[in-house]
């Protein structure tokens, strides 16, 4: 009697299964890895565009509303750049409250004006800021010359590139509009006693392609003529 | 087998969502864009009054960069004005007795189109309606020639 044959099974894979293995995992791992990477680009360049759009907004809430009730003469502009790109000031009369008693001043026929506003963007690249100050001026200056005499002896005292970095003693409030800003003109029209002003708003996506020329991100461009209709 | 064709299927669907996120986010600061080109339009309407006193059509373009920083976006526009009355032949505030407060009355309407050529489609394929329209009334003093 023979002894009984004892078969041995051969576990595990031959190299070529192994290889086509890898090779397919290999594969969906760089799909999988290709759509985490459009999924995060796609996600920063709409959370760009959703952010400029929102500053946008609160500068045609602040900007334009406060020029219209105020008055073309009182308007002063500094026009700046910094490499190519307009980072201009301007600086007009206004009032805070516009229905407390006594807001209208009957001997001179117009609004009892209380305080300046002072609009500018700071000069940093790619993007400065959109600034906003409240300059309440005491007596004697107070408000009352037209543009603001204080401002226009010297802007670059107001125009800081730190916006808190101001102190004088006419210094109401300062406000930080936009952190996204490109490019901010301002110019006054004559002929129509309008103030025409052009802001570029522009964030970059925090992940762009290696290699690519150009950044996805969000960009908003403001464009639009106002006419102070306190202007007389 | 079926689990890669289920990551496959998971995949595409991934992607297609995050595309139209991407549409979804350009279609809005494009209206976005196109509001405040609506608004400015009329303001600047208030100021320049109408191409003829019997009112009129002005059509043009403004070109604003709403999403790309490279590229802007055309936007298109159309304005009437149509004459609603002139100063002596209607009232205001309810009264009974003419209101005549000098300039003529305009209901100006304006239509801005932007990335269709035809603001009558209003829509692109895919990205949605673009396409806004404001109305406002307008009292308009005529410039003496």
């Amino acid at each position: 009697m023979s002894p009984p044959v004892r078969i041995r099974w051969k576990g595990g894979f031959t190299i070529t299964e192994a290889l086509v293995t890898v090779l397919v995992f290999s594969f969906f791992l760089s799909v999988l890895f290709f759509t985490l990477a459009y999924g995060f680009r796609t996600y920063s360049v709409a959370v760009a565009r959703s952010d400029v759009t929102t500053e946008a907004r609160r500068l045609v809430l602040y900007l334009e509303g406060e020029l219209r009730s105020s008055a073309y003469f009182s308007i002063d502009t500094v026009q700046r750049s910094v490499s190519g790109r307009d980072r201009d000031g301007l600086c007009f009369v206004s009032m805070l409250d516009w229905s407390k008693p006594g807001a209208y001043n009957v001997t001179e026929d117009r609004p009892d004006w209380d305080r300046y506003l002072l609009y500018y963007a700071t000069t940093e690249l790619p993007s400065g800021r959109l600034v906003r100050v409240a300059l309440n001026p005491q007596a004697p200056e107070d408000v009352g010359g037209f543009p603001y005499p204080l401002f226009v002896d010297d802007p670059d005292l107001y125009m800081q590139e730190d916006p808190l970095a101001y102190k004088g003693a006419d210094l109401s409030n300062v406000r930080v509009l936009a952190t996204k800003v490109k490019s901010f003109e301002v110019n006054l029209v004559p002929t129509t006693q309008e103030i025409e002003v052009r802001t570029v708003l522009r964030q970059n996506g925090v992940m762009s392609r290696r290699g690519d020329q150009r950044r996805e991100g969000g960009t908003f461009e403001l464009h639009y003529k106002v006419h102070p209709q306190n202007t007389r | 087998m079926l689990a890669l064709v289920m990551l496959s299927l998971m995949i595409v669907g991934v992607l297609g969502l995050l595309g139209s996120l991407l549409v979804a986010s350009t279609k809005s600061t494009d209206a976005t864009a196109g509001t405040f080109v609506a608004q400015y339009l009329l303001d600047e309407a208030e100021i320049t009054g109408p191409p003829d006193p019997a009112g009129g059509v002005v059509e043009g373009t403004e070109e604003l960069f709403s999403h790309e920083e490279e590229r802007p976006t055309v936007f298109r526009y159309r304005m009437i004005w149509t004459k609603v009355g002139e100063a002596e032949t209607y009232t205001a505030s309810g009264k009974t007795e003419r209101v005549q407060f000098g300039p003529d009355l305009f209901h100006v309407t304006v239509k801005v189109w932007w990335m269709v050529e035809n603001p009558e489609d209003g829509r692109a394929e895919g990205g949605g309606r673009r396409t806004v329209t404001f109305e406002r009334l307008i009292s308009a003093e005529l410039k003496k020639s």
